[in-house]
């Protein structure tokens, strides 16, 4: 898709999203499905996403998680999967599901769970940290470091708009 | 998490929905046990999941942004999960009610048909000879 049509989508996807033909909540369930596919390594080329992703018009959104998709096929995608799931666990929901976060923790602890068993539902209101994501991952990390490479990416997908 | 609100505002959560479908118990369980299919095609996936036309085939994704926006289910879910004569710590890998492991499963898919071959050449090696026995009771005959 070239920029002229890419861009006009947006305005589409804009236009629907003001109207109420689209509502936000559609779109997010997109980019959360899409973060879930991530975390399972199953996601699709984010060259292909961009107008799914943006459904709502909000293509910062759409250019961010395009940015972790493209960082995990640059560096260790384990790394990647890691933070998008320390993302789903602390910012998906805004209470904390206790009863959900001791068991899950548990079941990292125990090393019972694996990424591909992770789901938005799964994750959402657990707030894990930084250890449970290492113990989950099995490797220890720089976030920092795979922030800056997400960060990057964004740049680059943002830098001729 | 201090990165300037990059990352913060990246996910709007999802409030409770009223949905006109639910995915039936036997998915939920299957959903429990980590059985459910992976969608190939995020975009068919999205779309069915958000015009309620679903049907029997619930991959695993709609089912997760289904339960974490339907209170029933996410109840139905938990109860899944906390019972059914297990605890919830059997719910993963570990502890699922298979007779062998998927490591297990693994390497036994890759070994039988290799132990199968082995078997047929050992056979084929050591079987008598047929041809030469043969053309002898035939040479006898015509004599």
């Amino acid at each position: 898709m070239s920029v002229s049509q890419a861009e006009s989508r947006v305005i589409i996807n804009k236009t629907a999203a003001m109207a109420g033909l689209i509502a936000p909540y559609q779109a997010e369930v997109v980019r959360l499905a899409y973060a879930e596919h991530i975390v399972r390594c199953t996601e699709q080329d984010p060259e292909r996403m961009e107008e799914l992703l943006s459904l709502d018009g909000d293509l910062e959104k759409a250019h961010k998680w395009m940015a972790l998709a493209y960082a995990k096929r640059e560096g260790d995608p384990k790394k990647i999967c890691g933070l998008v799931v320390y993302l789903l666990s602390n910012y998906g929901a805004a209470e904390e599901d206790r009863e959900k976060r001791r068991w899950l923790v548990r079941q990292i602890e125990r090393g019972r769970v694996r990424l591909d068993d992770l789901t938005y539902e799964l994750l959402k209101g657990t707030r894990l940290e930084w250890e449970h994501i290492f113990k989950l991952v099995r490797k220890e990390f720089n976030p920092t470091r795979e922030k800056e490479r997400v960060k990057r990416w964004y740049e680059k997908l943002t830098e001729h708009e | 998490m201090n990165d300037g609100g990059f990352f913060a505002g990246l996910i709007g959560g999802l409030e409770e929905q009223c949905h006109s479908e639910h995915p039936p118990a036997a998915v939920l369980r299957k959903y429990v046990w980590r059985r459910l299919p992976e969608g190939r095609d995020l975009r068919a996936e999205v779309e069915r999941l958000l015009s309620s036309r679903v049907g029997g085939r619930w991959t695993l994704s709609q089912v997760s942004l289904h339960v974490a926006t339907c209170g029933a289910c996410a109840r139905e879910v938990a109860r899944l999960r906390a019972g059914l004569g297990l605890t919830r710590e059997s719910a993963f890998a570990g502890d699922r009610p298979t007779l062998l492991s998927r490591k297990m499963r693994r390497r036994l898919a890759y070994s039988i048909p290799v132990a199968v071959t082995l078997a047929l050449i050992l056979v084929l090696f050591f079987l008598p000879h047929p041809v030469a026995t043969s053309y002898c009771r035939f040479g006898a005959l015509a004599m």
